[in-house]
């Protein structure tokens, strides 16, 4: 497929100038867990400490943690993207 | 407050330039510290960002169903205007779906139509002005009678009638000699149409002609309705035709408007129609008591004005020009629309929803639209949130 790849930098910590996108969405941050929990279910390594057992409640905290080996990719020609604040 | 500071500071925030302004102008009413500003600036935006729709969101879906719920309520059939003196206008379901399919003429066309400067203040003035605006037919200034036997039209002219619609009776004999093609002679009290051919045929071909020709105004608006709105003389007509009231003197062409969306579109232009779609839909909508938000409205009126010329809703506009085949299909003559392609050689991309959930693919909306990439060996930081 065409169209330049741009990978998001999840957190923006510098707020001084605030540009889009922010972080992931909460569908991206569905399928995230979503993969993840599957693997958990499936056997794969917990990456952190913890008491819980559910796969999905595992997931959502390796989410917030930020460890979870997943992002997404975003294509140019798939959605209006604004990185620019200067679009508006 | 400082004015440039500010400026300085909105300039970080990526919002749109009427929410800086409306933040600025309210900002500017009082005296508070830098503190307070950013942080009620903050606020503004973290507001702001809530209210964004996220990439992915099936937009569409939600204004289709913003405003089909509360089609569901409307009332079937209502007509009478409680506002507009007397006027006729549809409304409810019938308004909005003669709207979102673009006919010709709306069952009830109705123009709004303002005054200029002097014509606005003086009542007398705007009478005058509703006089060149309304159709008025011979019947209306005067009796018709035909004499069989000596072959003639005989008009008995109301002088009163006339005065009222400011025609004087060179005019009316002007107008009656171009249009009927006949001589006009003036006895006084009477104005005699001699048929010069020996034929009843023709006599009463000219007299049905006659009946129907309109003396002075413009022919599609039946009826003016002058009220008081304000300080000001408005104008209601039965009937609308913008490109003609626009030239009319007296008329303030930037305030007149017509409820008829086809003809702003030729007149005006396609943003102007778009503008109009917005209007109506939201104004029969709000006259129910149903309250949609702007931007499911500004996005059906989006998909029906993109390419520059309005296009219904239906078979023949936004559905049925779609590019996908599957999707056409979908909707309505699925028979025709696949026969049709197939003869065609059409290709089709699966790049909408429809053609997808034909075809048994996940979607390219909402988790459907998100791409996995794994991030092995990439120190990471999530977003936390």
């Amino acid at each position: 497929m065409r169209g330049d790849e741009l990978e998001t930098k999840a957190g923006d910590k510098n707020h001084s100038e605030k540009g889009f996108p922010f972080g992931y969405t909460r569908f991206e941050k569905a399928r995230i867990i979503g993969a993840r929990s599957l693997q958990i279910a499936m056997g794969a390594p917990v990456l952190i400490k913890t008491s819980k057992t559910d796969p999905i409640d595992i997931a959502i905290e390796e989410y917030n943690k930020g460890v979870i080996p997943i992002t997404v990719r975003r294509r140019k020609d798939r959605f209006v993207w604004l990185d620019k604040k200067s679009l508006f | 407050m400082d004015e440039k500071w500010l400026d300085k500071q909105l300039a970080n925030y990526p919002m749109p330039d009427r929410v800086k302004e409306e933040i600025k102008a309210e900002l500017m009413k009082y005296d508070i510290t830098k503190k307070k500003a950013r942080e009620i600036i903050e606020r503004c935006y973290s507001d702001y960002l809530r209210n964004l729709m996220e990439p992915g969101e099936a937009a569409g879906i939600v204004a289709a169903q913003s405003i089909g719920e509360p089609g569901t309520q409307m009332t079937m059939r209502t007509f009478h205007y409680a506002g507009v003196a007397e006027i006729n206008v549809t409304l409810g379901l019938p308004r909005l779906i003669e709207i979102l399919d673009v006919r010709k003429t709306p069952s009830t066309p109705i123009m709004t139509i303002k005054l200029e400067g002097e014509y606005a203040k003086d009542r007398k003035l705007a009478r005058e002005v509703a006089s060149r605006i309304e159709a008025t037919y011979v019947s209306d200034i005067g009796d018709i009678s035909v004499d069989i036997y000596k072959l003639q039209i005989i008009l008995i002219p109301d002088e009163r009638a006339m005065k009222r619609k400011q025609i004087s009776r060179e005019d009316l004999i002007k107008k009656l000699e171009k249009s009927l093609k006949v001589e006009v002679e003036d006895e006084g009290d009477r104005l005699v149409i001699n048929i010069k051919e020996p034929s009843y045929r023709k006599l009463l071909q000219t007299v049905e002609k006659m009946k129907s020709q309109v003396i002075k105004g413009i022919k599609e608006i039946k009826r003016v309705i002058i009220r008081k709105e304000g300080d000001e003389y408005v104008l209601y007509t039965e009937g609308s035709n913008l490109k003609k009231v626009m030239r009319i003197k007296g008329v303030d062409y930037r305030r007149t408007v017509t409820n008829n969306i086809l003809e702003i579109a030729e007149v005006l232009g396609i943003e102007a129609a778009r503008n109009a779609i917005i209007k109506e839909a939201l104004d029969t909508l709000e006259e129910q008591g149903l309250n949609v938000d702007v931007r499911h409205i500004m996005l059906v009126a989006d998909m029906m004005t993109s390419d520059g010329q309005v296009k219904q809703v239906g078979r023949h506009g936004v559905a049925g020009e779609k590019i996908s085949v599957l999707s056409r299909a979908a909707f309505e003559v699925t028979v025709n629309h696949l026969l049709e392609a197939a003869v065609r050689g059409e290709v089709d991309n699966l790049a909408g929803v429809t053609e997808n959930v034909i075809v048994g693919q996940a979607i390219k909306l909402g988790t459907g639209d998100v791409e996995l990439v794994s991030r092995i060996g990439v120190k990471s930081h999530g977003d936390g949130s």
